[in-house]
């Protein structure tokens, strides 16, 4: 039946059933929401409304004081986030240190624009970085300058151009893994130290020719926490055990004075933080039940109940105001309501302001957070007085700006760091709330008017806000409640800081949001159990994968949040979705192997670990396997269960080796079809009504491997590097296709999906990029007629490693211009729609070029009647990116890590993207 | 006196024939002879000649058949709504007609008719038009008849075994 005829049967049967999206519907994205990060360091500026912030997750980003919206933020990707920030308020502009303390760049503070950038030469490349802004007279004027720590050497460099004005080597030390820089009157003070050993040394260098002032080295016998405090006349250090406070003279040989702290805090400190004070410190303690700071004495006294401080959780840096020198204090209230900060002299130890803001830091449910971190600011007032204000970010990594006893604003960044998220489906029915929402007419009327005025560009700003307000208010879209076609859901996400969410993917709400109580905090979250029955909720599990055992699992409630704990034995380095589900009722558990192979040898253990999944897993273990890489050496291994007998106590399942492959190369990149991907049809027709069998076993993976990520190729034989792509299936081990690109290597990115591969890739031959295509068939059936399919089973059998096929592989390649970071595809829920290879760029956006551009069956030349029938586009060598296919549009998603998340609902031709990266969320 | 007759026959009923007939004697024997009245040759005549209209109407649709083939061959192979309308007429006239035959050629109460031999004349001719109509339709490719227009058939294989090298960290 020719295809015209198909289609025109198909459309009149399912017009009954008919569900689809709209065309203007398509391609659209819902909503963006951007996040910085929880900050690490910040600056307020003295007279202008700005805040210049660096974050966790490496972003430098200005905001306005009054209101906390971003100006302008910029992801420095550099490896190891952001090391140091400095503003310079004199030239406007913001300096950072980052990349392991390798680049230097100067940022327009207002405008976000690069003033300059710096390689700091780092020697041997390891040891301490750090940095601080100084002022430098270089006998005619004051010149601005930064002062770096790479490793064992100090280098000044001018904060206006750049340019390395001197560099003085501080320690002749070996190792050395802590470092701290001080700006002292016209000298730099620098500390380092060997925390292990205790192994410290103080150096003073003169700003103006970098000579050595002064310098002398001291072993403390306890070891040291890696915080450094670099204060006017000493150097402060902690102890590990956080029982002692170590300070020495910055300049004079007396030896160092250990000041014990144990005192202050009955019990074992989780935490301690020491914080400079003038010609002081004051040392910040974190128990389990309370938390303590203290002003330590200058001379060896005691410490006075005078300089206690109840409830501190974070200080702030030094400010002088009227030859005082003040302290911020800020902590969680007596009465659990809101938090404290205080202003104390730290030359009498008295709290000279204090105020009480109702700032609470928790998610919708779940424990309260303290306050990590705080940083200050100061105002002028109308009366001429100075006003305080303080930046503090909380443990559930929020951002709030108190003033006056009053939140100015607050923000909420855990969602910068989502470590995994899932699409579930909502509640069937919550208490109150209507399917669609109940507009009264008033309202609608008042909608249509505004929507008349926006079309004929009538409007003002504020009704166009107004009309996005209504329209919101009134679509059935952001309903909390499943809808028939599955298009509403929760997104719960899992962030670095120990959040989770549940957002609303209509208009990306947060439903409830949980802070879990204890570090670490789990990076992954599973599906646990799912029920046919629309009223019971989802139960997911959290799991810290990568730890060192025992580990907790907590299961959660996913329409409530609702969290129990459970401790296991072991650590969880992977998570084996198994292909089963037990049934309770309506309800489906799914089971999972959790593989623990910090020993070297992986041991798995089965979880939920039941009499029936124990059961499944005796009936079905011949058919369970398991494999692993190491892609440093280049090498898989593949294990199978032994003889499916589960520990009853702790679930262990015994696994033995079955096959191991070497590929003589480090691994670059692997692709594996998801066991799960939904596959509408086992055949491919031809433009001549030929068939093609696709090789549909899912237990196949595409495997990359060349010269590593990193080696410049200068170092290579040029002759030599090529870059090997293998097929292998994973039961056997069985190599199934292996191709060699010439002159070609990583980095590597693929995907794989149902019968086809795509992968990106360098190639140094051609100085391009290069993109191939690879489509995997079964070429054991060979001229298949009518009577075969219709009167015998014909190629309807099942599919075994053991009983390999004839593979066919059709392969193209293609040239691209950019660089890619992630490659994924796009899920529908039967397979039928045509795919889309999601493509996210170097740019941070991602493209969603059609599947149609990548197939190998492309033809070159003069196009064959079959290929007009098939209609397949003529092979072309460069793979264009149209401006409009971007499904970013002009947005970026900073950070993207993963290019999309498809997650299907029950519309064939929809599939729910949800975009992630370290900063934000599509 | 009587009139003079010389002989006369009394068709009346009872007239003349009171004599039963000789032993053996059959009145309709005399037909078989080649003694045949007018009337009885008129009425044979006549059915021939119905016969022969059967026939002439069993081969009326030739020249429709012909006419339509001619049109289905001049409205080409290609799919559009024209060439597709004359096909779908082409297949479905046919198949129309032959189911209602029996009603063009209705049995002979008589039984003096052969309605057999025109009707099926009368198939053949529209079975032609039915099949140069298929082979159109084939010819635009809109018949079952390759493996590839069975393909829903064709479910995709279980797989046997699971194998999976899990979710983990980067």
């Amino acid at each position: 039946m020719g295809p015209a005829v198909r289609h025109l049967i198909g459309l009149a049967l399912l017009a009954p059933l008919a569900c689809a999206m709209f065309e203007d519907q398509a391609g659209k994205y819902d909503w963006r929401r951007t996040f910085i990060g929880a900050p690490t360091a910040a600056a307020l500026h003295s007279r202008k409304p700005r805040l210049s912030v660096c974050t966790r997750p490496g972003v430098l980003a200005t905001l306005n004081l009054r209101d906390g919206e971003v100006w302008w933020r910029h992801l420095l990707d550099d490896e190891g986030g952001v090391d140091g920030m400095a503003v310079i308020e004199k030239i406007g502009v913001v300096v950072t240190l980052s990349g392991g303390g390798r680049r230097l760049r100067a940022w327009d503070q207002l405008e976000g624009a690069l003033r300059w950038e710096e390689a700091v030469g780092r020697g041997d490349g390891g040891g301490p970085s750090a940095m601080v802004d100084l002022v430098r007279n270089d006998g005619s004027a004051d010149q601005p300058v930064v002062a770096v720590m790479a490793g064992r050497e100090v280098k000044l460099f001018a904060a206006t151009d750049g340019e390395e004005i001197w560099s003085a080597v501080v320690s002749d030390a070996p190792a050395l893994d802590a470092g701290e820089l001080g700006a002292g009157d016209g000298e730099i003070v620098a500390a380092t130290a060997h925390t292990g050993s205790g192994r410290l040394r103080v150096v003073s260098l003169s700003v103006e020719s970098g000579a050595i002032l002064s310098e002398h080295s001291e072993t403390l016998q306890q070891g040291l926490a890696t915080e450094l405090v670099i204060g006017r006349m000493s150097v402060g250090v902690l102890s590990s055990d956080y029982k002692h406070v170590c300070t020495t003279m910055i300049k004079g040989q007396q030896s160092a004075t250990c000041t014990s702290v144990e005192e202050l805090l009955p019990g074992k400190p989780r935490r301690g933080s020491l914080y400079q004070a003038g010609n002081r410190f004051l040392v910040a303690l974190r128990g389990t039940e309370n938390n303590i700071a203290a002003l330590l004495p200058a001379s060896g006294s005691s410490i006075s109940s005078t300089q206690k401080y109840e409830g501190v959780t974070a200080a702030t840096a030094v400010l002088t105001v009227d030859e005082k020198s003040l302290l911020g204090i800020v902590g969680s209230a007596d009465d659990g309501q809101g938090i404290f900060f205080k202003m104390v002299d730290v030359t009498t130890g008295e709290v000279v302001h204090e105020e009480f803001a109702d700032l609470h830091l928790h998610g919708t449910v779940g424990p309260t957070k303290h306050v990590e971190s705080a940083f200050l600011g100061r105002y002028n007032r109308k009366d001429g007085t100075t006003g305080f204000r303080a930046l503090l970010v909380g443990g559930d990594d929020s951002l709030s700006l108190i003033q006056q006893g009053q939140v100015v604003w607050s923000k909420d960044e855990a969602l910068g760091s989502v470590q995994s998220s899932l699409f579930i489906d909502p509640p069937n029915a919550v208490p109150g709330v209507a399917n669609l929402p109940k507009g009264d007419l008033l309202k609608k009327i008042k909608a249509q008017i505004l929507s008349l005025k926006v079309q004929f560009s009538l409007n003002t700003e504020q009704e166009k806000l107004e009309l996005m307000d209504m329209k919101q208010a009134l679509s059935g879209k952001n309903a909390p409640l499943r809808d028939p076609n599955g298009s509403r859901k929760y997104i719960i996400s899992a962030t670095a800081s120990g959040k989770l969410y549940a957002l609303h993917n209509g208009d990306g709400r947060v439903v409830w949001s949980r802070c879990l109580s204890q570090a670490p905090f789990p990076n992954h979250v599973l599906l646990s159990r799912h029920s046919h029955d629309p009223n019971e909720a989802p139960q997911l599990l959290l799991v810290r994968l990568g730890g060192p055992g025992p580990s907790t699992i907590l299961t959660v409630n996913a329409h409530t949040g609702a969290v129990s704990e459970e401790t296991v034995p072991f650590g969880i380095q992977k998570i084996v979705q198994l292909p089963g589900v037990i049934r309770d009722g309506p309800a489906e558990q799914h089971m999972f192997l959790f593989v623990d192979d910090s020993s070297g040898y992986p041991e798995a253990y089965l979880s939920p670990n039941l009499p029936e999944t124990r059961a499944w897993l005796k009936e079905v273990y011949k058919q369970i396997h398991f494999w692993r890489s190491d892609k440093g050496n280049g090498t898989m291994a593949g294990y199978g269960v032994v003889n499916g007998d589960v520990d009853a106590t702790t679930g262990h399942v015994q696994l033995s080796d079955l096959w191991s492959l070497s590929f003589h190369s480090p691994i670059l990149e692997i692709a594996t079809r998801d066991t799960f991907d939904p596959v509408h049809s086992f055949v491919k027709i031809l433009g001549d009504r030929t068939l093609k069998f696709k090789y549909l076993n899912p237990n196949t993976a595409f495997v990359a491997s060349g010269p590593a990520f990193g080696v410049p190729s200068e170092e290579l034989d040029r002759e030599s590097i090529e870059l090997t792509v293998t097929v292998l299936d994973t039961v056997t081990g069985r190599v199934l296709f292996r191709q060699v690109h010439r002159g070609a290597r990583g980095p590597v990115k693929a995907v794989f999906s149902q019968h086809w591969i795509v992968y990106h890739y360098w190639s140094l031959k051609n100085q391009r990029y290069q993109m191939s295509a690879m489509e995997l068939y079964d070429s054991g059936h060979q001229g298949i007629s009518v009577l075969d399919v219709m009167l015998s089973e014909g190629p309807n059998e099942t599919l075994s490693s053991h009983q390999p096929v004839p593979l066919e592989v059709l392969r193209s390649s293609y040239f691209v211009s950019n660089a890619v970071k992630t490659l994924t595809t796009t899920k529908t829920s039967k397979g039928i729609t045509t795919q889309r290879v999601l493509i996210g760029t170097a740019a941070d956006q991602v493209y969603a070029m059609d599947k149609r551009f990548l197939d190998p069956r492309r033809p070159k030349g003069r196009k064959p009647t079959e290929a007009r029938e098939e209609r397949l586009i003529p092979y072309s060598e460069n793979l264009y990116m149209y401006p409009t296919m971007y499904a970013t549009q002009n947005k970026d998603v900073l950070g993207l890590k993963v290019s999309g998340w498809c997650f299907v609902c029950r519309l064939k031709c929809e599939c729910l993207w949800f975009m992630l990266a370290s900063i934000a969320a599509t | 006196m009587a009139p003079f007759r010389k002989w006369h026959v009394e068709f009346e009923e009872g007239g003349g024939r009171h004599v039963a007939d000789p032993p053996g004697y059959s009145a309709t024997a005399r037909d078989s002879g080649s003694v045949t009245s007018t009337a009885e040759k008129r009425k044979a005549n006549e059915t021939a000649k119905r016969q022969a209209f059967l026939m002439a109407k069993a081969r009326a649709p030739f020249k429709q058949v012909a006419f339509m083939c001619f049109m289905m061959y001049m409205s080409g192979t290609s799919i559009q709504i024209f060439s597709l309308m004359m096909t779908i007429s082409g297949i479905a006239g046919p198949i129309q007609a032959m189911l209602k035959s029996g009603e063009v050629f209705p049995a002979d109460p008589q039984g003096k008719l052969d309605t057999f031999s025109p009707r099926v004349v009368y198939c053949i001719i529209h079975a032609a038009q039915l099949g140069f109509a298929l082979n159109r339709l084939n010819a635009m490719g809109l018949m079952p008849t390759h493996a590839s227009d069975w393909v829903s058939a064709l479910a995709v294989p279980r797989v046997q075994e699971f194998a999976s090298g899990g979710v983990g960290l980067e």
